[in-house]
C-alpha cells in the first residue's frame, strides 16, 4: 500500500493544475445570468444546468484523456520502467495511476459544482430539463461509467500505441463481443423479457468494468515495460473475459426465450377458441418474464408468440378462425421493440409443427379491433382510424376506408363472405334526466370487393347488455322502458320479436351456441335460469338456483352445461362463486369462489393457475400455471 | 553467494533470437562488466536482470531470488541507473528524491543533496530540463541513495562528456570502497570500467562469448607481430587460439588467446604486447574485414 499511496499522490500532484482549471469553470456558471444574451428570468436553473454541462463535460474529457495516457503514454514514451525499477509491485503502479486518474476526473467535475452547489442547492438531472430526480444509484451509476471511460482509455492507449498486429484480434474482439452482447440483449427486450434484458445490460457493463480491470491491471503486473507483451496480455484477457460473458449471454438469453407453456407461473392473459388451443400469457418466475403461447390444451403442443405492447402492457393479438383451423397474432418487427410495427403471424392449428407463416401485413399500432374471418383466409383491423381489410395469404390490401366515428371504440365482425359488420356505440342522454345514459348503437357495413361503406341501421339499448347471436343474425337485449326481451335484425337493429317480461329486470341475457337465448333473473326469493327458443316464442326450459342473488352466464362447457356467475344482491366481490347448472337435469354444483371464467371450460383461480373443466365428472383440473407444473 | 545468477537465460522478438541461453554468476561485492556491442542483447539482458521482460527461457536470480516472480522485494535491495535516464520530466531531483525515499526502508536524503552538488545538477530543476549527462547523475545518486547490495548500472556513461564520465566513475569507486556493494554495469566506456570491473562478460549477438576474471583475461590475451618470412612462426599461432589475424605489409599482426610465452622462440622475432580491454573487446566482437583495414 505504501507504494500505491506514493504513486498515487505523485500523480495528483502532478496534475495539480487540473484543479485550478475545474475551480475556475467552476466560477463561470455563477457569472452566467449576466452574461451578454442570456436570459435571466430564472438564474439558479441556469447555473445548475451550465454547473452540470462544465462538471460533465470536464470529467469526460479529464477521463479519457488522462484514462488514455496515464500509463500508456509512459510505456510508449519508455518512463514505466522508473518505476518498474524501484520496489513498486506491478499492481500498486496500476492501482495508483488509474486511482489518481478517477480522482481527478471525479474531483473535477465535483471542483465545477462546488460553486453553483453552494449558492443553488446541487445541481441534478432536472437542472437540464429531465424530467427525473438523481438518486444516490444515478450518481454510482456515473461514476461507473466514469470509471468504465477511464479504462476504456487505458486499453485503447495501451492498443494504439503498441502498434502490433494483435490490434486485429482487438478489433475482432470487440465486435464479437458487441454483436453476442447486443443480440442477447436485444433478443430480450424484443420477446418483452424486460427483466432479464435489463440483468444482461447491468452484467455485461460490470463485465466490462471487470475486464477492463483485470486486463489493465495484467497489462502493467505481466507486461511491465514491453509495451508489446503489454498489449498481448491485456488483449488475451480482456477478449477472454468478455468473450466468455458474450456468449455466457447468449447461453442466458437462449435459455430464457426457451420457456415452455408448463413452466408458467401465474397466467394473466387467455384467448380461446372454438378448438382446442387457446392463446396464453403469464409470468415465468425463474426466467423472469411473461412469454405468451399458442397451445393446445390437450396435447401440450405449443407455439411461442411475442406480445405486442399496447397502452403500456404487453398484450397477445391472437384470433382464431370460426372452424378452429387458423389462428393469428401479432408480433412486432424483428430489431424494432414492442412498441414498432407489428407483423400477422398465422398458423395452421391443424399441423401444429409446421412453420409459421409469416404473412406480408403489417400495422404500424396495435389495432383498436382485429378479426379474421370464418374461413381464415382474411383479416380486418381499425387501424388509426381506418379500417383495413388484407388477404392473408398474399398479404394484398382488399380495402381500406375511414371508419365511422363514435364514442367508444368500435368493433368488426366478418358477417358473410365479402361483407364486414361495424358496430359503434354513442353515449345517449335522456333530456328528462341528462344523468341517465345509454347505448345508442349503430350498425354499419361494408362491402369489401367494392370498398364501400353504409350505415345499414341501429338502436337504443336502456339496458347496456345488447348481445349478438353468434351468426350475428340477431340481437337479443332486455328494454327496461317497455318491459320486454326484444329480438332485432341484426343488420338494420329492428325489432322482429319480443316477450313481455314481469318482475324483476334480468341480471343477464345471452345467446347459446346454437341460438337459444338464456335469461337470468331473481324471482320469488330466489333466482331463475330461463332458457327460450331462438325465436323467443318457446321457453324451453326453466331452473330454479337456490338462494337470492346476481346470476349471469359466464361460459358454455357444454350444450346443456352452463357456467353461471353469482354474486350476492349487495355487489360483494367477496361472496362471488362459480357455479355449474345441468339445463337437462337442472341439477347445480358450486364450483368455488375466485374463479373467473375464460370461456368455453376454462377458468383461472386466485393463484393464476388455468383450470379445465372435466364436463363428465364436473371437476377442475389445472393445466397451465405454477400449480400445474409441479 | 552469487548477487546475479543467470541460467540458460534466452530471450526473443518473433524470430529474431536476442539472447540465446546465457548464464553467468556475478559473486558478491565484485564489479562486473558486460559488455557488447549495440544489438548484442545488453539491455535485453539487463531488461529480463531487472524483471521488467519475462525471458522465453531460462531465468535470472538476483540474491538469491527470480527476479520475475519477487521484482518488488528484490529491488528494495538494488540500484539501478537505466540507460535512458527515465525519471517523469516534470519532477525536480528533489521531488525524486522524496518520491523515492518512500519506497526504500534505507534512504539517504542528505547524500543524494550531496551527490548533485558534487556533480553540479541543480536540485531543483526539473528532470526534463536537465542535460542527458545530468539525468544520468540524477540517476545515479538516486541508485546509491538507498544503500543498495547491488547496483545495476545500464551504460550509464552514455553520452557523457569525459568530465562527467570520470565523475560517475570516481562515484563508484567511492562507493564501492565505502560499502563493498555488487556492481553489474554495462558500458561501451571500456577504459573507464577497466579500472574497477573485477570481472567481464562479453556478448556477441546474443551469446555470451567471454566471462572471464579481468586478471586472467588481460593475462591470456596479447598481441603478436612477427615477419611474414618467418613461416615456421605463423604455423605455431594456431597453439596460441589466435581469434584476429591481419596480414599488415611485411608483418603479421595476430591477437591470441592463450598467450604462452615458451611458445614462440626468440628467433621468430615475435613482437608482443599486451592489450587494453577495448582491444580485446575488439579482437572478440570485430568482424574479420574491420580487423583487416
Amino acid at each position: 500500500m505504501r507504494g500505491f499511496a506514493a504513486v498515487f499522490g505523485r500523480e495528483v500532484a502532478e496534475r495539480r493544475m487540473l484543479a485550478l482549471l475545474a475551480f475556475g469553470l467552476g466560477l463561470v456558471p455563477l457569472a452566467a445570468p449576466w452574461m451578454p444574451g442570456v436570459g435571466r428570468e430564472n438564474p439558479a436553473e441556469l447555473r445548475s444546468a451550465l454547473a452540470l454541462v462544465l462538471g460533465l463535460g470536464l470529467s469526460a474529457v479529464t477521463a479519457i484523456l488522462l484514462g488514455g495516457s496515464v500509463i500508456s503514454r509512459d510505456l510508449a514514451e519508455r518512463r514505466l520502467g522508473f518505476y518498474f525499477s524501484r520496489p513498486l509491485a506491478g499492481w500498486e503502479i496500476w492501482a495508483g495511476k488509474l486511482a489518481a486518474a478517477a480522482a481527478l476526473t471525479l474531483g473535477s467535475a465535483l471542483l465545477v459544482l462546488l460553486p453553483t452547489a453552494l449558492l443553488s442547492g446541487v445541481p441534478g438531472p432536472r437542472s437540464l430539463g429531465l424530467p427525473i430526480a438523481a438518486t444516490p444509484w444515478d450518481f454510482l451509476a456515473l461514476g461507473i461509467c466514469l470509471l468504465e471511460l477511464i479504462l476504456l482509455s487505458h486499453a485503447g492507449g495501451v492498443i494504439l500505441r503498441a502498434r502490433s498486429a494483435w490490434v486485429a484480434l482487438d478489433l475482432a474482439g470487440a465486435g464479437v463481443f458487441a454483436i453476442l452482447g447486443w443480440e442477447a440483449f436485444r433478443r430480450l427486450l424484443f420477446t418483452g423479457a424486460f427483466i432479464p434484458a435489463q440483468w444482461v445490460a447491468q452484467a455485461l457493463a460490470l463485465l466490462m468494468l471487470a475486464g477492463l480491470l483485470a486486463a489493465g491491471a495484467v497489462q502493467v503486473t505481466g507486461g511491465r515495460t514491453d509495451p508489446r507483451r503489454g498489449h498481448r496480455v491485456l488483449s488475451l484477457t480482456l477478449w477472454g473475459l468478455l468473450l466468455a460473458g458474450g456468449l455466457a449471454a447468449q447461453g442466458y438469453a437462449r435459455w430464457v426465450l426457451a420457456a415452455a407453456p408448463e413452466d408458467l407461473g401465474p397466467v394473466h392473459q387467455v384467448k380461446t377458441s372454438p378448438g382446442s388451443w387457446i392463446g396464453v400469457c403469464g409470468w415465468n418466475p425463474r426466467r423472469r418474464f411473461e412469454p405468451c403461447f399458442l397451445v393446445d390444451v390437450p396435447t401440450g403442443h405449443f407455439v411461442r408468440a411475442r406480445p405486442a405492447l399496447d397502452r403500456g402492457e404487453a398484450r397477445l393479438f391472437a384470433r382464431f378462425s370460426d372452424d378452429g383451423r387458423w389462428a393469428v397474432w401479432l408480433e412486432p418487427e424483428e430489431g424494432a421493440g414492442k412498441g414498432g410495427p407489428l407483423q400477422l403471424n398465422r398458423l395452421d392449428l391443424q399441423s401444429p409443427d409446421a412453420f409459421r407463416f409469416q404473412a406480408n401485413i403489417w400495422y404500424p399500432s396495435p389495432p383498436a379491433s382485429l378479426v379474421l374471418s370464418p374461413d381464415g383466409s382474411q383479416v380486418a383491423a381499425i387501424q388509426e382510424g381506418r379500417i383495413v381489410v388484407d388477404e392473408i395469404a398474399t398479404g394484398n390490401r382488399l380495402a381500406a376506408t375511414p371508419s365511422p366515428r363514435f364514442d367508444e371504440p368500435a368493433s368488426l365482425e366478418f358477417a358473410g363472405p365479402g361483407r364486414l359488420r361495424i358496430l359503434g356505440n354513442d353515449v345517449g342522454r335522456d333530456p328528462r334526466d341528462p344523468v341517465v345514459a345509454y347505448s345508442v348503437w349503430q350498425i354499419w357495413e361494408m362491402d369489401v370487393a367494392k370498398r364501400s361503406l353504409r350505415r345499414t341501421g341501429g338502436f337504443e339499448d336502456q339496458f347496456g347488455r345488447a348481445e349478438w347471436s353468434p351468426d350475428n343474425s340477431r340481437i337479443v337485449l332486455f328494454d327496461p322502458r317497455e318491459r320486454v326481451i326484444a329480438l332485432r335484425d341484426g343488420w338494420t337493429g329492428r325489432p322482429f320479436a319480443g316477450r313481455a317480461w314481469v318482475g324483476a329486470a334480468p341480471s343477464g341475457v345471452d345467446f347459446l351456441s346454437d341460438g337459444r337465448i338464456a335469461v337470468t333473473a331473481s324471482r320469488d326469493g330466489g333466482t331463475e335460469v330461463r332458457i327460450f327458443s331462438p325465436d323467443l316464442s318457446t321457453e324451453l326450459r326453466r331452473r330454479r338456483v337456490p338462494g337470492e342473488s346476481r346470476l349471469w352466464l359466464a361460459s358454455q362447457a357444454a350444450p346443456d352445461l352452463l357456467v353461471l356467475e353469482r354474486e350476492p344482491l349487495d355487489g360483494s366481490k367477496r361472496g362471488r362463486r362459480s357455479l355449474l347448472l345441468d339445463l337437462a337435469t337442472g341439477s347445480t354444483l358450486d364450483l368455488g369462489g375466485d374463479l373467473r371464467p375464460q370461456g368455453g371450460r376454462l377458468f383461472l383461480d386466485r393463484g393464476g393457475r388455468l383450470l379445465q373443466l372435466d364436463p363428465g365428472t364436473a371437476k377442475l383440473r389445472p393445466v397451465l400455471g405454477r400449480e400445474a407444473a409441479r | 553467494m552469487s548477487s546475479i545468477s543467470l541460467d540458460g537465460l534466452t530471450v526473443r522478438y518473433g524470430q529474431r533470437l536476442a539472447l540465446d541461453q546465457v548464464s553467468l554468476d556475478v559473486p558478491e561485492g565484485s564489479v562486473y562488466a558486460l559488455l557488447g556491442r549495440n544489438g548484442a542483447g545488453k539491455s535485453s539482458l539487463v531488461r529480463c536482470l531487472l524483471g521488467e521482460q519475462k525471458p522465453a527461457a531460462g531465468r535470472a536470480l538476483l540474491l538469491g531470488r527470480d527476479v520475475w516472480r519477487e521484482r518488488a522485494s528484490i529491488l528494495a535491495e538494488v540500484g539501478v541507473v537505466p540507460e535512458d535516464p527515465n525519471a517523469p520530466p516534470a519532477m525536480t531531483a528533489r521531488q525524486l528524491s522524496r518520491f523515492c525515499s518512500r519506497l526504500y526502508p534505507r534512504w539517504d536524503a542528505a547524500g543524494v543533496e550531496a551527490r548533485l552538488k558534487r556533480f553540479g545538477v541543480p536540485s531543483g530543476t526539473p528532470f526534463g530540463k536537465l542535460s542527458k549527462g545530468q539525468k544520468g547523475q540524477v540517476s545515479l545518486a538516486l541508485a546509491l541513495a538507498s544503500s543498495p547490495r547491488l547496483l545495476v548500472l545500464d551504460d550509464p556513461t552514455l553520452g557523457l562528456d569525459a568530465v562527467a564520465r570520470k565523475a560517475v566513475f570516481e562515484e563508484l569507486i567511492g562507493d564501492l570502497a565505502d560499502r563493498g556493494t555488487t556492481v553489474f554495469i554495462t558500458t561501451h566506456d571500456l577504459a573507464g570500467v577497466e579500472r574497477i570491473a573485477d570481472r567481464v562478460g562479453i556478448l556477441n549477438q546474443g551469446r555470451l562469448v567471454l566471462d572471464e576474471e579481468m586478471e586472467a583475461l588481460k593475462a591470456r590475451f596479447r598481441r603478436i607481430s612477427f615477419p611474414r618470412s618467418r613461416e615456421a612462426a605463423v604455423g605455431r599461432l594456431a597453439a596460441l587460439a589466435p581469434v584476429a589475424v591481419a596480414s599488415r605489409g611485411w608483418e603479421v599482426d595476430a591477437v591470441v588467446s592463450r598467450y604462452d610465452a615458451g611458445s614462440l622462440p626468440v628467433e621468430d622475432g615475435p613482437e608482443v604486447t599486451s592489450l587494453t580491454l577495448e582491444e580485446i573487446f575488439i579482437a572478440l566482437t570485430g568482424t574479420p574485414e574491420e580487423e583487416g583495414r
